[in-house]
């Protein structure tokens, strides 16, 4: 399965670099050796098929060691973003009834209330391991006794995705080997990626467009993929430069902040061959900026959690086709529906349905669901309207979701923390556009007694990551009874 | 000649305005909170804005990797290190 590709690769090219993080490098056959030694080690503590086990952490070798060893032992990976703050963690690791847990050295100290409080019983983290965690590389000892495994299958769960949210509505979204292996497989086949392609990772490996941009498709095509822990502007470009990278995938806004990058010295961007965006709409301004700027066309991806990828721009001509997403990968069908249901022609906008074999299933208490409505059709609640030649357009999400900088934040998620607060009597969030131009938290209050910003602030940011916390507060006298939510939770 | 600390912070306020419409930071003259880490007022897209924010305003070039809470944690510690960039070019 999944872990497959791995050993072919380990196999047809063992001394090319698989990964590369600043001056380390990890080749094919030395990552494989390292997942083999991980799983081993994994299923020596009783780490089990089907087992959901969080995998908190930054890009790095750590994660794409974890997710394929989990890989090998048919564990699931939960990927939980390591900026979460901790309730934000308690409750991904509750939704996904989690009990085991790979984390970042700085989340010791949270792993260690964890166990204390019985929310989870085996924790690991990266790095030395310290107060009593033990270090997730001393799990990295012998081989891997293959007989005695439960190998996955192609129907075998391999990861489950949360939509977010403190709010009790997250939803959980779990998907095959099968399923992900045929995502891998028909992202790499539109985009022809081969083993010559040497690939940069700014954005997180565990977010939709990163994972398939960047680590499925290094996977499936047995590629170079070059990994930052953070993004690091003149380091991305150094790196673009000096080891000659052929494809950057990344979110909008990093191409924005790299078109607006100066330079101590000319960088040399021709190697790239392929500059995709995702993970949030790609704006005309910037589309030419990048271009004006740094000599590259931007192609725009577009997928979403349920599904992962479902089209990419490979138009001869990117600059005539920027506003478009592309066509649907191999295997991805296409349609535009009106509220009945009927498809609509060229050019008429509606709701984007699709059908893809990459597509995951719905988990509830009750066990799993399709994500597919009775006509066949998944709804991924956007808008958007298909040209002439089938390609798509993206004219908005029909859900109130603001995306900042490719990073999904429910409005409604953030209101229930605001409304926590004893001062706020009412609250509604809503996008606001920066002066950059990108979308930021923007939350309209009524309070019921004196309180101020830094203590909005600072109460936000005890309970949820940084990235949701608004960024622009409008202190009103009232709000329009449409918009209105009182603190008890109840819409007005 | 280069600007006086007073004068840099004057004008990092203004970059940090456009960054946010906290009160805090773009209606009071005497603010002093931290702007990143614990109870600070930018995330990381907010911070990546600013630091290109001041680049184009004072002409200099900031290193993400030597960027340091510290600097950030009052306007003036980082009117100080805008102050050393731009004496630097200076010299």
């Amino acid at each position: 399965m999944l872990a497959d590709l791995l050993e072919r690769h380990a196999a047809d090219r063992p001394r090319q670099a698989a990964l590369v993080e600043g001056d380390s490098v990890l080749t094919w056959s030395g990552l494989d050796r390292g997942v083999c030694q991980l799983a081993n080690g994994l299923w020596k503590t009783g780490v089990r098929k089907g087992d959901p086990v969080a995998v908190a952490l930054p890009n790095g070798f750590g994660f794409v060691t974890t997710f394929l060893a989990l890989a090998k032992i048919g564990a699931v990976t939960v990927p939980v973003n390591p900026e979460f703050k901790s309730l934000e963690i308690r409750i991904a690791l509750q939704a996904s009834r989690c009990e085991m847990g790979v984390f970042d050295a700085g989340l010791t100290e949270l792993c260690g209330s964890l166990l204390n409080e019985g929310v989870i019983r085996q924790a690991w983290v990266e790095g030395k391991g310290q107060a009593g965690i033990p270090s997730v590389d001393r799990l990295m000892t012998g081989h891997l006794p293959g007989d005695t495994l439960s190998i996955p299958d192609a129907e075998s769960p391999l990861i489950q995705l949360l939509t977010s949210g403190t709010t009790g509505q997250s939803k959980r979204i779990l998907r095959t080997h099968g399923q992900i292996l045929s995502l891998a497989h028909a992202y790499q086949s539109a985009i022809d990626g081969t083993p010559d392609d040497r690939i940069l990772a700014v954005i997180p490996l565990s977010h939709g467009h990163g994972f398939c941009s960047l680590l499925l498709n290094t996977l499936q095509s047995g590629a170079t993929l070059f990994l930052q822990r953070s993004f690091d502007r003149r380091r991305a470009m150094e790196t673009l430069s000096r080891e000659r990278i052929t494809i950057l995938s990344a979110v909008p806004f990093v191409f924005s902040v790299l078109a607006d990058t100066r330079m101590a010295s000319p960088i040399d961007l021709s190697s790239l061959r392929l500059n995709v965006t995702g993970g949030a709409p790609l704006r005309r301004e910037t589309w030419l900026k990048v271009r004006d700027r740094l000599g590259i066309l931007l192609r725009q991806s577009y997928g979403s959690v349920e599904t992962g990828a479902l089209t990419i721009n490979m138009d001869p001509d990117p600059e005539a086709t920027a506003e478009s997403v592309g066509r649907p990968l191999p295997g991805v069908r296409l349609d535009i529906l009106d509220d009945a249901g009927n498809s609509l022609p060229p050019g008429m906008i509606g709701e984007v349905a699709v059908q893809s074999p990459g597509a995951g299933e719905l988990c509830h208490a009750d066990g799993q669901r399709p994500l597919m409505t009775v006509d066949g059709w998944i709804r991924v609640n956007d808008l958007g309207w298909l040209d002439d030649q089938g390609r798509l357009h993206i004219h908005g999400r029909k859900e109130s979701v603001i995306n900042v900088a490719g990073r999904k934040v429910q409005a409604s998620e953030v209101e229930t923390v605001l409304r926590r607060h004893p001062a706020v009597k009412q609250v509604v969030v809503v996008p606001q556009r920066d002066a950059y131009g990108e979308e930021a938290v923007s939350a309209l209050v009524v309070v019921g007694m004196a309180c101020t910003v830094p203590e909005l602030v600072a109460h936000c940011r005890d309970q949820i990551a940084d990235y949701k916390v608004p960024r622009f507060f409008d202190f009103r006298d009232s709000l329009p009874s449409t918009m209105g939510t009182a603190s008890d939770g109840s819409h007005q | 000649m280069t600007d006086s600390i007073e004068a840099i912070e004057e004008r990092l306020k203004r970059v940090l305005a456009e960054c946010t419409t906290l009160p805090n930071v773009s209606e009071k003259s005497d603010f002093d909170g931290a702007l990143v880490g614990e109870g600070a007022v930018l995330d990381s897209v907010a911070l990546l804005q600013f630091v290109l924010g001041i680049e184009t305003e004072f002409s200099i070039l900031l290193d993400d990797g030597s960027l340091t809470p510290e600097h950030f944690k009052t306007l003036r510690a980082l009117a100080t290190l805008v102050h050393g960039s731009l004496e630097k070019q200076v010299q």
